[in-house]
């Protein structure tokens, strides 16, 4: 049943009850909102005002009172007078109240009488009060005024308290009553609105389901009619709008068909069909017939291409005929190419007769290479048989290099031992200068010791003389004493004889001495000359030592180097003698090449017989 | 000995003879006891000289000098003689001859004669010996003034022998000066 409905109605009974419902809700809602307020002025009008107006009159009773006492206790006249006026103002103010209270007072109004009714008696009994105070008589007005006043206070306040009980009792009746009303007013609200959203919901998701099922079947078969998919079957439809759009899709779709059907055999070749356009309108009929016009008008143009016909004219529809330009392009190229093709083939067929006269040439230089070869292999035969003699040789200078080395340190420990050879030598040297020197002093000293005995042997010849010369005064005794003198005179002579002699001896001696002084000196000197050349000598060989050691390095590596080049030179002679099995297989490739040639030669004379069949 | 020994048999017999030759000269003694002199013989600047040995008391080494202030160049100074002070004179000056030539001047012949008595400067005391008087020859005619005074007589061996006694009594050797 819904599903034949239109759309819009659908849309107006599913609103119109989610309105009607709310509708519901909102008057309930407003008229428990009038009860409520009715009950809220009640409750004002009533029990607050009058529970108000009993608490002001309680109030000026007991200001009365006080007042009342201050007026009997006033010490003056003016203070007495300011006193019974707030007692007037009181009791006015009081009776106000009163009457409010009478007027909304909802329980016994007899109450509300009664106090009036104390009051005025209170009243009577403070006019003679004051009309007691005002004749002075102080002590009886207070007398009169506490059994008086105490009993009607006390009833008042009691009359007071009984009222405002029976005021708050109401006051919270009314509350109940108000409370409960809410509380209903709240359920009934709540049920209704849920109601309504329920129901709101379940109509929303009914139409938006009855709408899209068969929306979403048509985006479908549009999505596929757009890729081009037109297989697609349209079952039973409803009689909505929807239903409408998938009709009109359904005869889409069959015309569609047909066309392809048409454009299938047009794309198989078959140009025959009859393509025949539904009305004038039919843009794609119109379309697909002149198409089969266009390509049949191409399909001619294209047989005489094939024929060889390259001068046709091709005059393409318009600009954007693809076709056509592309065919008239396709013929200007094809003309292009072809006269290149003619040209290449003339060129060709020169150019190999040029590659065959080369390629005789390039055969017999491959023999002469060949030849080559086989020489330059030889010679590298021997130059490795060189290399070989000269790797030796120099293995041996590194081994005489290593000898000399050892015989370096050798000298240069040798040296080292003759530098300290000359030390001592000089440390003797000094040794013997010194004992020279010790031997001059000591030749010094036998020098003093001549003169002294010289001295001594003069002093004897003096005492020969003086003996001589007393002999002679002793006269013939002493001739004997003469005798005696004059032999210790010969003998003091002989003595200065043999010192002389010595003197001559150490003169000699002396002289020697100096000589050997100077000699040491010199040897001194000469040892010290040794020292330092057997330095400079050690340091040459030192040096020396560290060339021959650089020498021998250089050999070693030169031995090493004469080694690499030796393996070298095996590996070129491999290498020469692959170079000459390569050359001979050249020498053979080259005379397949020339036959090949000759193969080439001949394509190209033929080549040239076929381009001349292109007209151009 | 070792000369003897060193010489072949030649060089010793000649060695032999002359010995034997001087040994076999006859002495001088013949000549008579009164007839000879006995003289102390000393070298002084080259030249030999001789003093009659009765005059010379004794021979004695130069030493500790000690020279004399305002005294006549001759007089070379005074020497301690055993405890006795004795002056020296120098006989090259008295005799004016050269102080050329290296000379040992370290000896004094030491003259007296009992009243007077001094020394005399000499290079070297040759020796005392005897000499015969007819060997002295009277003195050179060249000699003149205090040489010719002095002078004894000159024997062959141009030895000079001076007269002691004279020198010794010679006034002019005394000296008496006075110093203000």
């Amino acid at each position: 049943m819904l599903q034949n409905m239109k759309i819009g109605v659908r849309l107006l009974v599913g609103f119109g009850m989610v309105v009607f419902l709310l509708v519901i809700a909102g008057g309930l809602a407003i008229q428990k909102i009038g009860t409520v307020h009715s009950l809220q002025q009640t409750f004002f009008d009533h029990p607050f005002t009058v529970v108000h107006a009993l608490g002001e009159t309680h109030i000026h009773v007991i200001k009365m009172h006080r007042s009342m006492q201050d007026a009997l206790l006033a010490d003056n006249a003016m203070d007495r007078e300011t006193a019974i006026r707030i007692i007037d103002e009181s009791e006015n103010a009081a009776i106000k109240d009163l009457k409010q209270v009478e007027e909304r007072f909802l329980g016994d109004k007899l109450l509300v009488t009664e106090i009036m009714k104390d009051l005025d008696t209170w009243k009577n009994d403070r006019v003679k009060t004051i009309d007691l105070l005002r004749e002075g008589k102080r002590e009886q007005a207070v007398q009169m005024n506490k059994i008086l006043s105490a009993g009607i206070i006390a009833r008042v306040e009691k009359e007071l308290d009984e009222m405002e009980e029976f005021a708050f009792a109401r006051a919270n009746t009314l509350a109940d009553n108000s409370r409960e009303i809410r509380d209903q007013t709240i359920r009934l609200t709540s049920i209704l609105l849920l109601v309504a959203v329920a129901l709101a919901v379940a109509i929303t998701l009914v139409i938006t389901r009855s709408i899209t099922r068969p929306l979403s079947k048509a985006v479908e078969m549009a999505d596929r009619l757009a890729v081009g998919d037109i297989t697609a079957e349209i079952g039973a439809t409803s009689k909505d709008e929807v239903g409408q759009l998938l009709q009109s899709m359904e005869k889409m779709l069959n015309q569609f068909k047909t066309m392809s059907e048409i454009a299938q055999q047009i794309a198989a070749g078959n140009l025959g069909g009859g393509v025949a356009a539904q009305s004038e309108k039919d843009v794609l009929g119109n379309a697909l017939t002149a198409m089969v016009v266009s390509l049949k008008d191409s399909a001619a143009v294209a047989e005489q291409i094939a024929a060889g016909n390259l001068s046709v004219t091709i005059i393409p529809q318009s600009e954007k005929d693809v076709m056509g330009n592309a065919l008239a392009a396709m013929v200007i190229s094809l003309r292009g190419i072809t006269s290149e093709i003619i040209e290449g083939v003339n060129v060709l067929a020169a150019s190999s007769s040029e590659i065959m006269a080369s390629s005789t040439q390039v055969a017999s230089g491959a023999t002469e290479t060949a030849t080559s070869v086989s020489e330059t292999t030889s010679t590298v035969e021997e130059v490795k048989q060189t290399a070989q003699v000269s790797s030796q040789k120099a293995r041996t200078v590194a081994d005489t290099a290593q000898k000399a080395v050892q015989v370096a340190q050798a000298g240069r420990c040798s040296v080292e031992e003759s530098i300290a050879g000359m030390a001592r030598i000089q440390g003797q040297v000094e040794a013997i200068a010194e004992s020279i020197v010790q031997l001059s002093e000591q030749s010094q000293a036998i020098g003093e010791i001549i003169a002294t005995v010289n001295d001594l042997a003069e002093q004897s010849n003096l005492l020969a003389v003086n003996a001589a010369i007393e002999a002679a005064k002793a006269g013939e005794q002493g001739k004997g004493f003469a005798v005696v003198a004059q032999e210790v005179k010969n003998l003091a002579e002989q003595s200065k004889d043999a010192t002389a002699q010595v003197r001559t001896i150490l003169n000699d001696i002396q002289k020697a001495t100096n000589t050997a002084v100077l000699a040491t000196e010199q040897g001194n000197q000469a040892v010290e000359e040794g020292v330092r050349q057997s330095k400079e000598a050690g340091e040459a060989i030192r040096q020396m030592g560290e060339s021959i050691d650089e020498s021998a390095q250089t050999a070693i590596q030169i031995a090493a180097s004469s080694q690499q080049q030796l393996t070298g030179m095996d590996q070129v002679a491999l290498a020469m003698v692959n170079i000459r099995q390569a050359s001979e297989q050249n020498v053979i490739g080259v005379r397949q090449v020339e036959q090949t040639v000759q193969g080439l030669h001949d394509l190209g004379q033929r080549l040239k017989g076929l381009v001349s069949r292109y007209k151009v | 000995m070792s000369e003897i020994m060193a010489s072949g048999d030649d060089g010793r017999q000649l060695i032999l003879r002359a010995r034997a030759a001087a040994l076999a000269r006859e002495p001088e003694q013949s000549a008579a006891e009164d007839e000879r002199i006995e003289i102390v013989e000393f070298l002084l600047a080259d030249e030999r000289y001789a003093i009659e040995s009765s005059y010379v008391r004794e021979v004695y080494p130069l030493k500790d000098l000690t020279p004399l202030p305002c005294t006549p160049p001759f007089v070379l100074g005074v020497i301690n003689l055993r405890g006795k002070i004795l002056s020296v004179i120098d006989l090259r000056t008295i005799f004016d001859l050269p102080d050329r030539g290296l000379s040992d001047l370290n000896k004094v012949v030491v003259l007296d004669d009992g009243t007077m008595g001094f020394g005399v400067l000499a290079d070297t005391i040759i020796a005392a010996r005897w000499i015969p008087r007819n060997a002295l020859l009277p003195s050179l005619p060249t000699l003149t003034g205090i040489r010719a005074e002095y002078l004894m007589g000159v024997t062959e061996e141009r030895l000079v022998v001076l007269d002691g006694g004279r020198i010794l009594s010679d006034r002019g050797i005394l000296v008496h000066e006075e110093v203000r």
